[in-house]
């Protein structure tokens, strides 16, 4: 229903079991409801595979394509975000490059010549935090900031006016995302609080055994449940049976996992890496700990435990900040961008 | 322009969830994606979602709260005059922290509390909360161009923009099985009632107050009395003077810190807006038409001329027939109640397509009820003719099949009475259709025969202008609604020059020998605002906003294999129609027999507006 054809290229493997819809799926999806004819590739779960897709689909639609939305996140795919920029340079596409990731920056620190000749196709760039746009500079000033958006009206919202020490975590079992640093602020909780519980969800990629036999080693296994991965609707099932949201990573962008804990009204306690600061602001919407430190972690959580009224004003404040970060706010200025880089 | 919505407890200390707050705001995301607030106070919790349009910055954050904390407001519209308004306000020492209607409007509120909705000019719906009183007070502009819906339960007042904030506060979601003679005869249920029970809805044109649990409701604005009013000073230039204060409505509805836009159809209503705003204006005017593949309903080449004549950009969408269904079970989510009208999924398409350009969008809707546009009108000047044309007409019945509007004449012609005739002009389905379906159709439905009898009263004799008036009551409101809906579903604020209160009470006021004399439709339009609109548009015959339904229903296969099991939908097994011979109707239609068109097309849209909120319910429980 609109004039400009958009291809959103990235990995996109959100259908398949266990995985998360990716930032640029869910883009893809909202620009195709808005009228924007929109391909999307690719889905396929082995890179090479998705790297073969992937230029196919770019040759195959190089005609009928006005914008490329490569969604960039650096390391090993870099080599196919090289590919498919040249590609969409070569057809004469407009490419608008949207960089993703907390690793981000020090992999353009490492292949600065590299990342300049890639950064230089794109028409625009657009990042999640300033976090990154800062990280960005030397390389390009002309970043625009559109923040990492949800669905909000799929989280509903339950206000937390006092909370139970019934800790949640979600993120990846990987050392990016330190679940070992939940289990031991847990552990301090558990100290004051014998009742409390921690549900920890999410995939595997290499330290899920390790964080459980911590857990033992520790002897607060008895208290952690071990979710495994869970889909949209056991997410909201199981933040809903929580009242505090831990976030332990030590490198960190713009993440998602935090804002839907915000829309759900969960009490956010999070390390303040990479682009956390930028998201969150301690004490307003979010209690924010140094890295890796659980003795801080874990005060922090006894305080929401034992001030009353703190948790109540970081649920309202953190569905504020979820609200700021929807699609309702962000998709306006997809589409000015768009516009202005169709019409440059 | 935005979503509000509250809840206030009959008890001091009864304290209202937050949570329960914000789940009944976010169901209303799409109406105000630029902000969002709460305010909990003892025994009260209003909250907003704010589309901002005036004064962008976060002054405007609502709930918004007087300086002495005394009163807290929560508003969706615009005041088109604040601007006016705000300057006494100034003069008299009141210092203004925004440049926003919201506090202009509280800040009349704490100066002549109810007595001030009389100096507004504009579009809106809000409430404001007294802590000292403890009284709610909300009103709704005159036509009913903002929605506000209510419910009473378990001792607490709810009240938000759209019904399925309701829903979301735990209200039951129960369908109103009385509702369906007037839903299918009339496709919209008037006056304060709603498909749904114990969900109501204020008035256009009243005001409500909520203290100790007692709701009083009051009419502020009477059309009849203000026409009367205006009868004593009768208007010697209606043609200049009609010019003019168009001109000035659409002025004021171009006050706007986003850009502005018009729906342009190629009509005469919607060109007419799109010609004045063009000459108000330094800036080009985007504007937005619907297309057809089918060319016996498409008026994109008036529109474009239009466009082409007066400097406009022209943006244009056509619904595929792939697309359709989506669109119409999407509009159905927005509207809660039944789609009122074949065009509404369309509007909320033109809408989303708009959305990334404009953010306000001028609408020629109001015109037809206003100025005598509809065709249906024609024969009720001359209600006479029409009793001696009875008996012709009826013999002649098979043979005018062929002639939508003659054969539509024709069946009116079987009632009993001319005042059926007028209650029941804006119909498709007539109560004898619904005969044999099980429906108590004998009644009429008692708003619309209240509003019957004030425009008999204020015109008598006068039959045309008795239905204008019971439109202006009635069918407009579901135009209105519907406006609202599908604009704000795409987060755009629609907004109705031909609505200004002061053209619609002129109007009203003048005689029926200088608003209806003059060739064509609408001759007073014609005479004042005519010679700015290529000849084409002048001579176009009146066509409405159309769409091939017929058509539709029968050839793309997912709306067929919808209607063929009609009778099957859980909404209709439940109510009181007769579905075997609701099957015999749908086969028949079918087969080919468009008589039944409406009827089927109707009982569509209802059943999937009922899966919608359903659906959405769900969602937010």
């Amino acid at each position: 229903m609109t004039d400009t054809r958009v291809i959103v290229v990235g990995p996109m493997l959100g259908g398949h079991a266990g995985h998360v819809t990716f930032v640029g799926e869910a883009l893809a999806s909202r620009l195709a409801t808005r009228g924007y004819p929109t391909v999307l590739t690719s889905r396929r779960l082995q890179r090479a595979a998705r790297f073969a897709d992937i230029a196919t689909t770019l040759i195959r639609h190089s005609g009928n394509v006005d914008v490329q939305i490569l969604q960039v996140y650096g390391g090993l795919s870099f080599v196919v975000e090289d590919v498919a920029s040249a590609l969409g340079a070569m057809f004469g596409h407009k490419i608008i490059m949207h960089l993703h990731g907390g690793a981000m920056p020090a992999f353009m620190a490492r292949h600065p010549a590299w990342s300049r000749r890639v950064l230089n196709r794109a028409a625009a760039i657009v990042v999640p935090s300033t976090f990154l746009r800062t990280a960005l500079a030397p390389f390009r000033t002309d970043v625009r900031v559109i923040p990492n958006a949800i669905d909000i009206s799929a989280y509903p919202y339950r206000h937390r006016a006092e909370v139970a020490p019934r800790l949640f975590w979600m993120r990846t079992f990987h050392d990016v995302y330190n679940p070992e640093l939940a289990v031991r602020a847990f552990a301090r909780v558990r100290r004051a609080y014998p009742e409390a519980t921690l549900v920890m969800a999410g995939q595997d990629k290499g330290t899920l055994v390790r964080t459980q036999r911590y857990a033992a080693r520790l002897r607060v296994d008895d208290r952690i449940r071990f979710a495994g991965y869970l889909d949209s609707a056991q997410k909201i099932r199981e933040a809903g049976a929580a009242d505090i949201f831990l976030n332990t990573n030590r490198i960190d962008n713009t993440p998602v996992s935090v804002i839907e804990a915000c829309a759900l009204g969960l009490p956010v306690v999070a390390t303040d890496v990479g682009g956390i600061p930028d998201l969150l602001t301690d004490n307003e919407n979010a209690l924010l700990v140094p890295d890796d430190d659980d003795e801080a972690m874990a005060a922090a959580i006894l305080r929401l435990l034992r001030t009353p009224d703190l948790a109540s004003q970081l649920s309202l404040q953190g569905r504020a900040l979820a609200d700021r970060c929807s699609w309702e706010r962000t998709t306006p200025q997809w589409e000015r961008l768009l516009q202005e880089v169709v019409n440059a | 322009m935005c979503g509000i919505c509250g809840i206030v407890d009959v008890y001091r200390d009864g304290q209202v969830d937050p949570g329960v707050l914000i789940q009944m705001r976010d169901s209303m995301l799409h109406r105000g994606p630029d902000d969002a607030g709460v305010h909990v106070s003892p025994g009260v919790g209003l909250a907003s979602r704010r589309l901002a349009i005036l004064d962008l910055s976060p002054r405007g954050h609502m709930p918004m709260v007087s300086d002495d904390r005394r009163y807290v407001i929560v508003y969706n519209g615009e005041i088109y005059n604040y601007r006016e308004l705000r300057a006494p306000l100034a003069a008299r020492g009141v210092r203004f922290q925004s440049g926003t209607d919201t506090e202009v409007l509280l800040r009349l509120f704490e100066a002549d509390g109810p007595a001030m909705l009389e100096q507004l000019n504009g579009m809106f719906a809000f409430a404001i909360w007294d802590t000292v009183a403890r009284r709610l007070f909300a009103a709704r502009d005159r036509l009913g161009v903002k929605p506000l819906f209510y419910a009473e339960h378990q001792g607490r007042l709810y009240f938000a923009s759209e019904e399925k904030a309701l829903f979301a506060a735990g209200i039951p979601m129960q369908f109103d099985h009385e509702v369906w003679p007037e839903l299918l005869c009339f496709r919209y249920v008037a006056g304060e009632r709603t498909p749904f029970k114990g969900v109501k809805r204020l008035l256009p044109g009243h005001s409500l107050q909520w203290h100790e649990g007692r709701l009083e409701l009051r009419r502020w604005w009477n059309l009849a009395d203000r026409a009367r009013a205006r009868r004593e000073l009768p208007m010697r230039d209606p043609v200049e003077w009609y010019r003019r204060t168009f001109d000035d409505s659409v002025r004021l509805r171009t006050i706007s810190d986003v850009p502005v836009g018009v729906l342009l159809s190629g009509g005469l209503d919607s060109s007419s807006v799109a010609a004045s705003l063009a000459r108000q204006t330094n800036e080009q005017v985007a504007s937005f038409t619907v297309r057809f593949a089918d060319s016996g309903y498409d008026e994109g080449p008036l529109a474009e001329m239009v466009a082409r004549d007066h400097g406009l950009t022209s943006h244009q969408v056509e619904l595929t027939e792939q697309q359709l269904l989506p669109a119409v079970r999407c509009a159905a989510a927005f509207n809660d109640e039944p789609l009122a009208h074949g065009n509404d999924a369309h509007l909320l398409a033109i809408s989303r397509h708009a959305k990334p350009r404009v953010t306000v969008l001028l609408s020629g809707e109001g015109a037809d009820e206003t100025l005598g546009g509809y065709v249906r009108y024609r024969p009720l000047r001359h209600p006479a003719l029409l009793h001696m044309a009875r008996p012709a007409l009826r013999t002649l019945r098979p043979l005018l099949r062929r002639n939508a509007r003659w054969h539509k004449l024709a069946r009116f012609l079987q009632m009993s009475t001319v005042r059926d005739f007028v209650l029941y002009n804006a119909c498709d389905t007539l109560p004898s259709d619904l005969a044999g379906l099980g429906l108590k159709t004998a009644e009429r439905p008692a708003y619309r025969d209240r509003v019957l009898d004030e425009a008999e009263a204020l015109y008598p004799r006068d039959r045309m202008r008795q239905a204008m008036y019971s439109d202006q009551h009635t069918f407009l409101c579901s135009l209105l609604d519907r406006n609202d809906r599908m604009t704000m579903g795409a987060s755009i604020e629609c907004r109705v020059p031909f609505l200004d209160y002061r053209l619609v009470e002129g109007l009203a006021a003048l005689p029926s020998s200088q608003l209806l004399a003059g060739e064509g439709n609408k001759p007073l339009l014609r005479r004042s605002l005519g010679d700015r609109l290529p000849d084409d548009v002048l001579r176009h015959p009146k066509w409405g906003f159309g769409v091939p339904w017929r058509k539709y229903l029968r050839t793309i296969p997912e709306l067929r294999s919808l209607v063929l099991s009609l009778a099957r939908h859980p909404l209709l097994l439940d109510s009181p129609i007769d579905t075997g011979r609701l099957t015999r109707r749908v086969a028949a239609f079918d087969g080919g027999d468009d008589e039944h068109c409406p009827l089927v097309l109707q009982l569509l849209l209802a059943t999937q507006a009922w899966d919608a909120s359903r659906t959405a319910t769900r969602l937010s429980a």
